[in-house]
């Protein structure tokens, strides 16, 4: 009995007009946010390999010179030309510490707009911000750019809406639900059977012209593809349970839409563009300009007491100090200053908690009230399997301090102890090792809308079951 | 066997039918007879549980309609006064479609002869539905009844809209439907056609069925003047 009404309801699909346009027209769309989608991530790599390719070249370079003026093959000049001052290579030859795109990359924008993907450490300079261009981090649930996240999280559901809202109500109104009923079936059976099509018809739509679109693009096969059609397959079930549900009241085709339509905007607009608001009344995240002044304060100060600092630094740290007292230490502007970072930091600090902290209560925010829409649990999950979420680019400007920091660390005591770069020491230098230390969170949103969509079947089960013909027959 | 027992129906304490009792036998044709709002309608759709009765039983076959409506419903036809098919699909696969559902299925040279049977011109077998007349679409309703092999079958304003040619063709195939020994309850406005082609008449009046009849025992002039007499 199901493969019949299987059978014939493909067959009507199949012959309807509306729904090859309809395809035609979803094709277009996947094909076109595919492609900005890549062409942002070709951007991402190709900035990251130029900037690699840069230090690659200008460290060669810089290796030449140091090893001639080490062997006394060359003059630089003026001292501060040494090329083996360790200042200069400190802060001009960082390493890049870069955050590659993953393979999904080109799902979702998510938040990769908005930050760089690349940073290289400093001796000298602020360290919070690192080339971090926003601090003022939107919790960004809304509008991103056109990729297959938008269209997906956005579009998806409408084509499914458009495709199942009169599926009842179409034979309702026409008559030949009443022929139906005459026969010895289930309207239970019947509708999940027509539905069952329709949603195969959606989901091998999509997986198909995803395949096609990818291939055109030749970008690589990769099992995450697979759970992003899982995650899409469920989020497309959902919507189908809702369509499922409001036919089961049996009101006209226009009323559906009307209703179908409305639940649209709460769960895809209303309800994610609220969370992030809130988000953001509740939990604000600090001014920039707040920071930036608050530092610049802390800086002054210090550097009007750089002697006094140095000081008492070096009476902290007697481990520092100079072997030979006699000869003047080359790095002396430096000292003053890496003496004076820790009462910078000190003075920055609560500051930068207080960014972090908000950053972190907004994340927590959103993770609590991402349960109020499967729209929110959808983009979360795709922002997570892109590697593009807040918590990606969290990760990595975590990880991109902390090597800051091992820089700092290889450098500061070998200019306390006035020393100078060999040819051989940049084999030594600390190398980045970015990899993500993201807890991945798009099973557990795959598993939430599950439940949805479990939710929505069951009041729909209910609903039928305290129903009787007349409520579809009624005209 | 068709046979309503004491059925009633309210809507919100409003009665449409007040314990209507009638029987049709095998190869009857009963015709129901009376004003918009009768309930004429209301008998149908008890007969297809497309509703409940207040009390009282809709039986066919002896077999309660509210109590196993997939067991009765194996066992009627029902064409409704404007048949509705799936017009994306064609009078074939309608038939095969809807016969299927009742559990019966044929092989498409079996399909084409109940189509032949039910007077559908064969150029039409093979067209989508959304470019047959009403006519044809009633073809096809008959055509479901025979395949089903159905024992009853419910009629409910077949030939309203129908012009005189299609209206006497159907007449025809009802006729053919009652010696195979169908038992068909048919509501209809049509007195001519009531005498014509039914064995059995009922008038109905706000409910109740006000008259029942054979239709040897009356002529069209009779029943006109009867049929007025209790609509005034």
């Amino acid at each position: 009995m199901f493969r019949l009404h299987v059978k014939y309801e493909w067959v009507s699909v199949w012959r309807d007009r509306w729904v090859v346009v309809l395809s035609l027209i979803f094709f277009g769309l996947l094909f076109f946010a595919i492609r900005n989608g890549q062409e942002k991530v070709l951007e991402r790599q190709a900035s990251i390999a130029k900037a690699r390719g840069e230090l690659r070249q200008a460290e060669s370079k810089r290796r030449g010179e140091i090893d001639s003026v080490a062997r006394g093959l060359r003059q630089y000049g003026e001292a501060r030309r040494n090329p083996r001052l360790l200042s200069t290579y400190g802060q001009r030859m960082g390493k890049v510490v870069a955050m590659d795109a993953q393979p999904l990359a080109f799902v979702a924008t998510g938040q990769s707009d908005l930050f760089t993907h690349f940073a290289k450490p400093k001796l000298y300079g602020e360290v919070y911000s690192l080339g971090f261009s926003e601090l003022a981090n939107p919790v960004q649930l809304l509008f991103g750019s056109f990729d297959l996240a938008f269209v997906c999280v956005y579009l998806l559901p409408l084509l499914v809406l458009a495709f199942s809202y009169n599926l009842l109500s179409s034979d309702k109104e026409s008559g030949s639900l009443r022929l139906t009923l005459s026969q010895p079936v289930s309207l239970f059976s019947w509708l999940v059977a027509k539905l069952a099509l329709r949603y195969a018809v959606v989901v091998g739509l999509i997986a198909a012209t995803l395949l096609i679109v990818l291939a055109w693009h030749g970008i690589a096969m990769s099992t995450g593809l697979f759970w992003l059609l899982l995650l899409i397959c469920v989020y497309v079930l959902f919507w189908f349970a809702v369509s499922f549900l409001v036919s089961l009241f049996g009101w006209s085709s226009g009323q559906n839409a009307i209703v179908l339509v409305s639940v649209w905007v709460v769960l895809v607009l209303l309800v994610p563009s609220i969370v992030s608001q809130l988000a953001n009344a509740v939990y604000p995240v600090p001014s920039r300009i707040n920071m930036i002044h608050n530092y610049r304060v802390a800086e002054a100060d210090a550097e009007k007491r750089a002697s006094e600092i140095l000081t008492s630094y070096y009476r902290d740290h007697p481990e520092l100090g100079q072997q030979d007292s006699t000869v003047a230490n080359q790095y002396q502007f430096w000292l003053k200053y890496f003496a004076s970072v820790d009462v910078l930091k000190k003075a920055v600090q609560p500051v930068l908690d207080e960014y972090d902290g908000a950053l972190a209560q907004q994340q927590e925010w959103v993770d609590r009230f991402k349960v109020l829409s499967p729209a929110i649990l959808f983009q979360d999950g795709l922002n997570d399997l892109a590697g593009t979420s807040t918590a990606h680019y969290t990760d990595f400007r975590h990880q991109v301090i902390e090597f800051n920091e091992t820089w700092r660390n290889y450098f500061i005591p070998r200019m306390f102890a006035n020393e100078l770069l060999q040819a051989s020491d940049l084999d030594q230098l600390p190398e980045p090792r970015y990899q993500s230390r993201v807890q991945p969170v798009w099973a557990i949103d795959l598993l939430l809308i599950v439940v949805f969509a479990a939710v929505v079947l069951g009041v729909s089960f209910r609903v039928y079951q305290t129903s009787s013909a007349e409520r579809w027959l009624a005209s | 066997m068709l046979e309503a027992v004491n059925l009633s129906k309210s809507y919100n304490g409003v009665s449409a039918l007040k314990g209507v009792s009638f029987k049709v036998n095998k190869g009857d044709i009963f015709c129901l007879l009376g004003a918009n709002g009768a309930g004429k309608t209301t008998t149908i759709n008890l007969f297809l549980n497309f509703i409940s009765p207040t009390s009282g039983q809709a039986l066919i076959n002896q077999v309660d309609t509210a109590q196993q409506p997939l067991a009765t419903k194996k066992m009627l036809a029902y064409i409704p006064e404007n048949l509705m098919l799936y017009p994306n699909l064609t009078g074939v696969e309608n038939l095969h479609y809807f016969s299927a559902l009742a559990g019966r299925k044929y092989p498409s040279a079996e399909l084409t002869n109940y189509l032949n049977e039910a007077g559908l011109q064969e150029v039409a077998h093979h067209q989508r539905v959304s470019t047959y007349s009403k006519g044809m679409r009633q073809k096809v309703g008959v055509a479901i009844a025979l395949a089903k092999k159905a024992d009853v079958l419910l009629l409910d304003e077949p030939t309203s809209g129908l012009d005189p040619k299609a209206s006497n063709e159907f007449a025809a195939l009802l006729k053919k439907l009652s010696e195979l020994g169908v038992a068909t309850l048919m509501a209809t406005h049509d007195l001519f056609r009531a005498i014509e082609t039914g064995t059995h008449i009922g008038i109905m009046k706000e409910g109740n069925l006000v008259e029942s009849m054979t239709t040897d025992q009356i002529n069209h002039q009779d029943l006109e003047r009867l049929y007025l007499k209790h609509m005034n």
